[in-house]
């Protein structure tokens, strides 16, 4: 483990630049891509799970790829290929039988394990013939997860869930037209609150620029933030994709409930976009969090009735409003998609300039090429561990 | 005017290979482009202390007003890490990027880096480009060098009121709006509904030399002759009538139409008209004005019902709208295509002025691809005016 300061980021920069190794990509996740096949090795969060009811199926695209996603009538969510192996026709138009989905275009229908058991029209002893592919899925911490690799899933859940008393609140989930990758980088970068967060007001406590360090652990990476009166924001980065950090409200909430952990879980639909899928712990019981659902019902209903924050964002960018006048129930998201989707749907990596206060994101780049080097040379990548449940975030004010 | 046989045969064997149509950079016609001073946006749309994004001739830029009153353009992306510039805070004539407030001043120099290590800032720096104001536009240079004089063209001579209508975006490349520009004849057909040009339904003999600044257009009627004025490298200084929704008021306008690139597939028209009112005529027309933008606001883009007639979801004949001579210019230029076939056309004497300005096009872009100096153009003079001619 290696603790990245100004120096070591420096020297990382200058070994980089001298490399003779070809650039591996690390942004794209399709198929058969070093990055796809890297991600392809974790659980990846989906969905929301109160937006798929019983008896109802839906397309999701996820790391460039199509599926049909259902929830059977026992209240399982279940993911399966996006085609009916007959003529292609999509199963998420079918019905869903119990557990099983039948198709909209012939009838054919499929059981869990994606075995086709009957087939209406056809010869008897067809259906027995033709199988189409199902993966794992679980549900945790309000949201659902699939896997998408090979042979057996690593052990679930991914990461450990809130240590303290409260419940779960899972924020509306958003999609960003950006890849996925800048946005994770996004959440290593800590001193971009002062900045993209200052108009509103929402992270005034945190205005003063933190040293950032971070290091590789067993599970991910662990950020620091110090700040001038030596307190220290420690930051969760589990692999591959999800960030565990300690935030202030979303404005609309007007401070209710306070500061709350967040489990932000960023998943590639395609190169060009990609899922933020959080869920926050809220730490209140009893009268308070009674208060903070009364609150949490009246913010829903100002978020219905205000423009989408992904459609402000995309106002902003096309020079529409003024960043600093833009007001919204949800202006922190409005602000992160127009930075980060503004910095292009891939970023120019190339053009870049980095300094100390992207020692966090160096680190989580040199991680990720080294991983993905090693899975295109066709040897043994890293073997991942989930979290101890003791390593916490830490607000660090 | 002599000219080398060979060189005039050379160019000519060029014309049909250049691309006139495509300015991003590098090109032969951007490089061409990139020599002059273009009109970039409408000055009342940047108050001080905002910042937009632009984008000219296939390049994106930040552009903004310092507190000073002096507008500014820089890069379009933050060199940190690509935040775009226009989303963070103009301080005085400085701007500060959102994303972790590096601060660049006028000349592109970063000043400030609250998060980073003091000595860094001084080594960072992001493009800047000149910018200057006239007749109610802003002006940018993005060639190499210094910037040819400015103003790029002279402004009118008369009384009267400058107006600047909101640039409308056309969805094709600017040239064959230009070339439109330089063909006298088609507003005796495309114009005849609505009964705008009712005056010149005759049609005109064209004759087309070239000047110093550009090129000089006449249109003869029965002895009657019309003069235009196209400055280089794209705007056109032509008498027209009043939009249909003036009803007449204020009379036929003195227009310079500037046709500028966003990228090959689109352009802006920069508009400023002259209107030769004064006293008691000039609150009557600014009375006019008010009730036709209100008529305007109603109808909708100029440009969306362009769009109708080019799907043939509404014919020609029908369009009805107070801008009707602007959709009925759209339909049929963006009808031509993103970018015009040229390679399909076949010319003939109404298009004279068109086929001089793709010679000196293709003159000056041989000149550039065999490194041998182009032509110096100087800003025509003030007393050279467009007429009506009759």
């Amino acid at each position: 483990m290696s603790i990245i300061d100004a120096d070591r980021v420096n020297e990382a920069r200058t070994e980089a630049a001298r490399s003779p190794r070809a650039e591996i990509d690390i942004v794209r996740t399709g198929p058969g891509t070093p990055g796809g096949r890297f991600l392809r090795r974790f659980w990846t969060a989906i969905h929301r799970s109160e937006d798929l009811a019983k008896g109802q199926a839906k397309p999701i695209r996820i790391l460039c790829e199509d599926f049909t996603l259902y929830r059977g009538e026992s209240g399982t969510a279940r993911v399966i290929d996006q085609r009916c192996p007959h003529r292609g026709a999509l199963l998420h138009l079918g019905w869903i039988e119990g557990e099983d989905i039948r198709c909209v275009y012939h009838g054919w229908k499929f059981d869990c394990t994606g075995q086709c058991v009957e087939q209406p029209a056809e010869e008897a002893g067809f259906a027995r013939k033709v199988t189409l592919r199902t993966y794992p899925t679980q549900e945790y911490l309000g949201q659902i997860f699939a896997y998408f690799g090979e042979g057996e899933p690593p052990p679930f859940p991914p990461y450990p869930g809130p240590q303290t008393d409260g419940f779960i609140d899972v924020w509306n989930p958003e999609t960003v037209p950006c890849n996925y990758l800048q946005s994770f980088e996004n959440t290593m970068d800590e001193v971009h609150v002062a900045f993209v967060h200052r108009p509103g007001g929402s992270h005034a406590k945190i205005f003063d620029l933190p040293i950032i360090t971070a290091e590789e652990t067993d599970w991910g990476m662990i950020r620091y933030g110090t700040r001038q009166n030596g307190k220290v924001r420690v930051t969760l980065h589990y692999a591959p994709s999800t960030v565990r950090v300690i935030v202030p409200p979303l404005v609309g909430m007007e401070w209710q409930g306070g500061w709350v952990e967040i489990f932000f879980n960023l998943t590639p639909i395609d190169d060009e976009n990609h899922l933020w899928l959080v869920s926050a712990h809220v730490p209140l019981t009893g009268a308070t969090a009674d208060a903070y659902r009364v609150k949490r019902a009246e913010y829903s209903r100002k978020v219905a009735a205000t423009a989408p924050a992904l459609q402000v964002a995309l106002e902003l960018i096309a020079g529409k409003h003024r960043y600093a006048d833009v007001r919204h129930p949800d202006l922190a998201v409005v602000q992160d998609i127009a930075t980060q989707a503004g910095q292009g749907r891939f970023t120019d990596r190339s053009k870049e300039h980095l300094g100390r206060s992207d020692a966090g994101i160096i680190l989580w780049r040199k991680i990720l090429a080294r991983e993905l080097r090693t899975i295109a040379e066709g040897r043994e990548p890293k073997r991942w561990t989930p979290a101890p449940a003791s390593v916490v975030p830490v607000p660090g004010f | 005017m002599a000219v080398n046989p060979d060189l005039r045969a050379r160019e000519q064997r060029l014309a049909a290979d250049l691309d006139l149509a495509r300015t991003g950079p590098g090109t032969l016609a951007g490089r061409f482009m990139r020599q002059f001073w273009l009109p970039v946006f409408r000055a009342e749309d940047l108050p001080k202390g905002h910042a937009k994004p632009i984008r000219i001739m296939s390049e994106d830029y930040t552009l903004y007003r310092g507190e000073s009153g002096a507008a500014q353009i820089i890069d379009q992306r933050c060199p940190h890490r690509g935040a775009l510039m226009h989303l963070g805070w103009v301080e005085g004539d400085d701007i500060r990027c959102v994303y972790h407030g590096w601060k660049f001043d006028r000349t592109g120099q970063c000043l400030e880096q609250p998060a980073e290590e003091p000595g860094y800032a001084r080594k960072i720096r992001t493009g800047v480009y000149p910018t200057r104001e006239h007749l109610g536009l802003v002006y940018a240079y993005f060639g190499a060098g210094a910037p040819p004089p400015f103003p790029p063209y002279p402004a009118p001579l008369a009384d009267g009121l400058i107006e600047n209508p909101a640039p409308p975006v056309i969805s094709c490349n600017y040239l064959q709006c230009l070339e439109n520009s330089l063909d006298e004849v088609h507003v005796s057909f495309v114009h005849r509904t609505g009964g705008s040009h009712q005056g010149m339904y005759d049609l005109p003999a064209i004759g087309a030399e070239e000047t110093e600044w550009g090129v000089l257009r006449t249109g003869e009627r029965q002895g009657e002759m019309r003069l235009s004025l196209h400055y280089m490298p794209g705007c056109t200084r032509v008498v027209v009538p009043p939009m249909k929704g003036f009803d007449g008021v204020g009379g036929w306008k003195e227009l310079y139409l500037n046709f500028v690139p966003i990228d090959d597939e689109s352009c802006q028209w920069f508009i400023i008209y002259h209107v030769r009112v004064t006293g008691r005529d000039a609150e009557i027309y600014l009375a006019k004005r008010e009730d036709y933008a209100k008529k305007l606001a109603a109808a909708g883009p100029a440009p969306d019902l362009a769009r109708e007639v080019i799907a043939g979801r509404l014919p020609f004949a029908a369009i009805d709208h107070p801008d009707l001579v602007r959709v009925q210019d759209v339909a049929v230029q963006a009808g031509q295509g993103a970018i015009a076939d040229r390679a399909a056309e076949h010319l003939g004497r109404s298009d004279r002025a068109i086929i001089l300005w793709r010679r000196i096009l293709a003159r000056e872009m041989t000149a550039l691809a065999e490194g041998r100096p182009p032509k110096t153009w100087t800003p025509a003079p003030a007393s050279v005016v467009p007429t009506l001619g009759f």
